[in-house]
């Protein structure tokens, strides 16, 4: 038997191609990022709002003007914030329902799409 | 053009699924056919092929891009693993190769088809890692030497030694080859 007999031999032994389930199942095993939860974030403003409201009563107790007025920046500077987060929020919700294309009916009649119908009802 | 193996692996290492399966798209043929011919099961192939791409995801892998292609970093976990599961098992000599045997295959093929697979598992183990990876993964004998961490020179031997003995135990297919095939 010479080479080129030999190499035509091994080749009758053929592999299968690979299972689907060989890649389903490293799919299942790919280690995901876990996804933040909305707790962790919502337990740091529990943690924050508390500890204003008792720096508050503090102060207040404590008829100090100067803190008195470090409490106003404060309270200034946190109702800026979430002015801030509620003007993101807001913009964020409009644009999912715009790019969701909804469709304007009225009494089951098609009226317009969202991008025709006006801004103010 | 695709990313390159190396920025595959480093999205992948972020989390980015659809980079890891287009590596594991682009290597796990071989891989498996490997895997699937030293150990002679389905079952350990699958399992060996998937720990050693999520071997690579892992903190202490030791894959170093500077040193070692992708592809043959993991030609090498895959026969490490799949070594290791045959010592444990303690059954080399005991291949199963009908496991993989297809319904439309020809009686005749099958048969030699069996007996290649039986004369190959009837290799030492040094020698068929090195005639699987030269002869049915098409690798350079620089390749196999990084695999099995081997000289060139010792890897060009087995694969000798490997040829003819398997030249002597199929001899009786010979003419049936040229027949047939």
């Amino acid at each position: 038997m010479n080479e080129t007999d030999l190499d035509r031999l091994l080749n009758t032994w053929e592999a299968p191609a690979p299972p689907a389930s060989l890649r389903q199942g490293l799919r299942m095993r790919f280690p995901r990022a876990e996804r933040r939860s909305f707790a962790r974030p919502l337990r740091w403003a529990f943690v924050l709002a508390l500890a204003s409201a008792v720096l508050a009563i503090g102060i207040d107790q404590s008829d100090n003007a100067w803190d008195f007025r470090l409490v106003r920046v404060f309270n200034r500077y946190y109702e800026l914030v979430i002015e801030g987060f509620e003007a993101w929020r807001a913009t964020s919700i409009v644009t999912q329902i715009r790019q969701s294309e909804p469709k304007v009916y009225v009494d089951g009649q098609l009226v317009a799409h969202w991008s025709m119908a006006p801004a103010a009802g | 053009m695709g990313k390159a193996p190396e920025q595959l692996l480093r999205d992948a290492r972020q989390g980015k699924e659809t980079a890891f399966l287009r590596l594991f798209d682009d290597h796990h043929g071989p891989l498996f056919h490997f895997a699937l011919r030293l150990t002679g099961s389905m079952a350990h192939a699958e399992d060996i092929v998937q720990e050693s791409f999520l071997a690579l995801l892992r903190p202490g892998c030791s894959f170093d891009p500077s040193r070692a292609a992708i592809r043959t970093y993991l030609f090498g976990a895959v026969r490490n693993q799949a070594l290791n599961r045959l010592r444990r098992r303690e059954q080399c000599g005991q291949y199963n190769s009908t496991d993989h045997r297809t319904p439309e295959t020809e009686a005749l093929r099958g048969e030699m088809a069996d007996a290649v697979a039986c004369a190959i598992a009837e290799l030492p183990e040094t020698q068929r890692e090195v005639l699987l990876l030269a002869h049915y993964e098409q690798l350079s004998l620089t390749e196999i030497a990084e695999i099995t961490q081997l000289e060139v020179t010792a890897v060009k031997s087995r694969l000798q030694r490997a040829r003819a003995t398997l030249r002597e135990t199929l001899t009786s297919f010979a003419p049936i080859t040229e027949r047939t095939i």
